[in-house]
């Protein structure tokens, strides 16, 4: 995949959607979702804040009870702080797909295979995100029974183990943690559906008034139009140098000529991505799809 | 001039009404639940959801609107997130996971806790024979912290006094100390655990480790014929803990030979599976530890009479093997 995308050196998919990389899913229903994958700043920010909260209402549980019910407090607190630490984050998911800090940062747990998520799958990568965090701090706070009555050349593998368990999501392309692998999910973007206005609709009168030959219209095809799409898409203000010489590209390219005419560079492109779009629609529609201006070129 | 509409505009227009009908049902299941919408929306949600995915198709297929496409694979997304959540409430499934999921999953590893069991008694038996020939071995099997005064050199009434003491101790500070054990128990269980990954090799160790540092400990007290009295201080609350501590290594290795030995299936894929059953199992065994730690912490203490320290031994024995054993059988 990597390959096919160092082959083409222009592909629209990877400017649109170069804000992460995708997993497929299959519905039951046969058809293939696309995901994008959550990146490790999400993810850490989620469990960042994650963390803050459980430490919080732990702290405060604890300073609580301790107040009340003394010595028989800390026993009950240490039992709630086992409790919480292990069951917010499954509770939460199971229900929600999320927990509060995954939710906030615009991300979600599901099953890599397409099924619902089972309790089964979340506990499990639950349990192991217990592990990948917490086991470094528990292998130093137990180092005499865990690791002193090993032989000696085990403490080093033992350590080498936990760093990459921890470093794991930094090593395969889907950033899977250990929890993953064992729970069979994956964490994704939570999807945002936006649906944006169709360019080919948005037009005024001075736009309609450009037309174009069928010769000027048989050069660029998908990816080519693509790229126009998502630079009309683009905040005008951002654009306008980049807009003035994609203008220009375009009308040496295919022979436009003003005529004498004062045609803002913006308008030019919006008729020409209408035009040339209705030209590829027919095209596709006759069963001859133009994939790109190479595509174009080639004898059929 | 007269123009003629581009399909694809007509193919959205005919379409978006709904889109934004498919749009509002989901956020709102989102938020409230299916539980949030009414007899009649929660008939059209499938048929919507249907009707995005095949248009999801034909746009991929044939639009060359990228903004299209990255709309409606979003909204069938996160449609589909709603219409496969799981169906089951969290503690109705956890329920089912205490009568079912757990036992199961233990006998579907069971060849792995059995492992675990011999490599842990084989270990029991060497200290125990090796402590029995020469009582300065003690040192090798037990740390000395973990022993507190306990030793060889220990007179008999030293041992009897740790057997039987710690009724003075208040009330209060008892439910700490079970607090306290649950916690440290739970902790290098999980550790064992998470240890089998590493193709289970250092879970041999531990096991043998802590069957040597147990027959070490028999030992001295046999020795001073304080055996009868030993396994009644440690059962009750050891048959827990230490059945725990084997199905947490049990897990471990069982996830270990997935990873070394993943057989006909890819190791990812054998991982997977091992690790749906090996998390189960060692989710479960917190469980246990936890009753052990309450035990270890209040009742031990409590209880001097022999005979009721055996008495809940074999109590807690047999209510732990008829639940491995029968619980969550399905019938045919």
């Amino acid at each position: 995949m990597n390959q096919a995308a160092a082959r083409r050196p222009l592909d629209s998919t990877d400017l649109l959607s170069a804000i992460g990389r995708k997993v497929e899913i299959a519905t039951p229903e046969g058809v293939i979702l696309d995901f994008r994958i959550a990146t490790m700043g999400q993810r850490g920010l989620a469990f960042a804040l994650d963390l803050f909260l459980v430490v919080v209402t732990i702290f405060v549980l604890l300073v609580g009870l301790v107040s009340v019910f003394d010595a028989v407090g800390v026993a009950l607190g240490l039992v709630l702080w086992f409790v919480i630490v292990n069951f917010y984050f499954p509770f939460c998911e199971y229900r929600w797909g999320a927990t509060l800090g995954k939710r906030l940062a615009g991300i979600r747990v599901i099953d890599r295979r397409g099924a619902p998520l089972s309790l089964e799958a979340i506990l499990a990568r639950n349990l192991m995100r217990d592990l990948e965090f917490w086991f470094p701090f528990a292998i130093y706070n137990f180092r005499d029974e865990l690791l002193g009555t090993l032989p000696a050349w085990a403490a080093p593998l033992s350590f080498f183990w936990v760093l990459a368990m921890i470093g794991l999501p930094l090593f395969n392309r889907r950033r899977l943690r250990l929890g993953d692998y064992v729970g069979g999910t994956i964490v994704v973007r939570a999807p945002r559906p936006q649906l944006l206005k169709d360019l080919a609709q948005v037009r005024g009168p001075e736009t309609a008034a450009i037309s174009f030959t069928p010769a000027q219209l048989a050069i660029y095809g998908r990816v080519e139009l693509q790229v126009l799409e998502d630079l009309l898409r683009r905040p005008q203000r951002e654009t306008q140098g980049i807009t003035a010489r994609v203008a220009a590209k375009v009308k040496k390219r295919i022979g436009w000529s003003d005529e004498g005419r004062m045609i803002d560079d913006r308008r030019f492109l919006e008729a020409f991505y209408r035009a040339q779009r209705a030209e590829l629609e027919r095209l596709l529609v006759l069963g001859r799809a133009r994939e790109s201006k190479e595509d174009a070129q080639a004898p059929r | 001039m007269a123009e003629i509409e581009l399909k694809s505009l007509q193919f959205r227009r005919e379409r978006e009404a709904s889109w934004r009908d498919l749009e509002g049902l989901v956020s709102r299941a989102e938020s409230g639940g299916l539980g949030a919408l009414t007899a009649q929306e929660l008939s059209r949600l499938p048929q919507l959801y249907r009707a995005t995915l095949s248009a999801l198709s034909v746009a991929r297929s044939i639009s060359l609107d990228r903004a299209l496409e990255s709309y409606l694979e979003a909204l069938c997304g996160r449609a589909y997130l709603v219409m496969y959540r799981p169906r089951r409430d969290f503690l109705t499934a956890l329920r089912a996971f205490l009568l079912g999921g757990f036992p199961r999953a233990l006998r579907e590893t069971r060849r792995a806790l059995l492992v675990a069991t011999i490599i842990f008694f084989a270990g029991a038996a060497i200290g125990f024979v090796e402590t029995r020939r020469d009582p300065a071995r003690f040192g090798e099997f037990v740390d000395a912290r973990l022993a507190g005064e306990r030793g060889p050199q220990s007179s008999r009434e030293d041992l009897e006094e740790v057997l039987y003491g710690g009724a003075e101790q208040s009330k209060s500070g008892l439910a700490a100390f079970a607090g306290y054990l649950f916690w440290n128990n739970a902790r290098i269980g999980l550790a064992s655990f998470a240890l089998g990954g590493l193709a289970g090799v250092p879970v041999f160790f531990l096991m043998f480790n802590n069957g040597s540092m147990l027959g070490a400990f028999v030992a001295i007290h046999t020795e001073k014929q304080l055996g009868f009295e030993l396994f009644g201080w440690l059962l009750p609350h050891g048959i827990t803990e230490i059945l725990a501590l084997l199905i947490c290594a049990g897990a471990g290795l069982h996830m270990g030979h997935a990873l070394v030995l993943p057989g006909r299936l890819k190791r990812g894929d054998a991982l997977r599976e091992a690790g749906r059953r090996a998390g189960q199992v060692a989710l479960g065994s917190v469980l246990l530890f936890f009753i052990a730690g309450l035990i270890e912490g209040i009742f031990r203490q409590r209880v001097q009479s022999d005979l009721i320290r055996y008495l809940v031994a074999s109590l807690t024995g047999i209510l732990w093997f008829v639940y491995f054993v029968f619980a969550g059988r399905v019938r045919r």
